[in-house]
């Protein structure tokens, strides 16, 4: 797994490419944990480039979601296919995030 | 008759093992001309059965073996082990509802099995756990 960082207006964008899944989770976890560790709590994840989750990674971005809650974050996602929709909606994660439809709706989102 | 193809890997339950697993099942999708959707049902069925085998299974690194079978317009993947006896159907549905504070997430990877694949059985059979996933080469384009 690759994952590509921009800042963007005060925000992270974290952009993982490929599968999230218990052979890749670990990657993205200790990806987090450095933005968190350098005071950032407004992130957006960029789903356009994964493929698919499976619940390690959905277990990642739980403790994101914990963080933010606890660190007055924002955290926004964007850019999920219909496999990794289906997944966060059977797994009752849509309701613990803010899905944007675009970047820039979850940049503003991020940023509010 | 229709045409039969089949693929085993055989694989110890370790984080190498569900790789490789994983990558040899991308394979015999490409080679089938699978659809996207159908293969990433399957790669996160995968995915959570074997990590959950490597994770609970004992003895540690159990070996593994997964036939991938195209038959018709079914997709067959059989995962067998020799770890203890464990029905992963059998057990509770997580919690999928309460807020972020309090929510776990223990559970929701057998859910997605129990759920993304259209058919899924489990037997212990000659001393090994079987799990039998089949579903549909191609669904229709909304799978609601």
């Amino acid at each position: 797994m690759t994952i590509n960082e921009a800042h963007e207006a005060g925000v992270v964008v974290v952009s993982p490419q490929g599968r999230i899944d218990s052979t890749t989770s670990a990657i993205l976890e200790r990806h987090l944990q450095g933005v968190a560790a350098a005071g950032q709590t407004r992130v957006v994840v960029d789903f356009t480039g994964v493929d698919y989750i499976s619940s390690a990674g959905l277990r990642v971005l739980l403790a994101l979601a914990k963080r933010g809650r606890d660190q007055k974050g924002r955290v926004a996602l964007f850019g999920m296919n219909d496999s990794v929709r289906q997944v966060f909606e059977l797994a009752g994660f849509v309701a613990l995030f803010t899905i944007a439809p675009s970047r820039a709706d979850a940049i503003h989102s991020a940023m509010a | 008759m229709p045409e039969v193809n089949l693929h085993r890997v055989t694989v110890t339950a370790s984080s190498d093992g569900i790789r490789q697993t994983l990558n040899e099942f991308e394979q015999f999708c490409g080679a089938q001309g699978l659809s996207d959707d159908v293969r990433r049902r399957f790669l996160v069925a995968l995915d959570e059965i074997l990590s959950n085998v490597a994770r609970h299974g004992s003895p540690p690194h159990v070996l593994v073996q997964v036939d991938f079978k195209v038959a018709g317009n079914t997709v067959t993947v059989i995962v067998e082990d020799e770890a203890v006896p464990f029905n992963l159907l059998d057990a509770p549905s997580p919690d999928t509802s309460s807020p972020v504070e309090q929510r776990k997430a223990g559970g929701v990877g057998i859910e997605l099995v129990r759920t993304l694949v259209e058919s899924v059985r489990y037997e212990h059979t000659g001393g090994r756990n079987r799990l039998t996933l089949t579903d549909r080469t191609s669904r229709p384009a909304d799978h609601s």
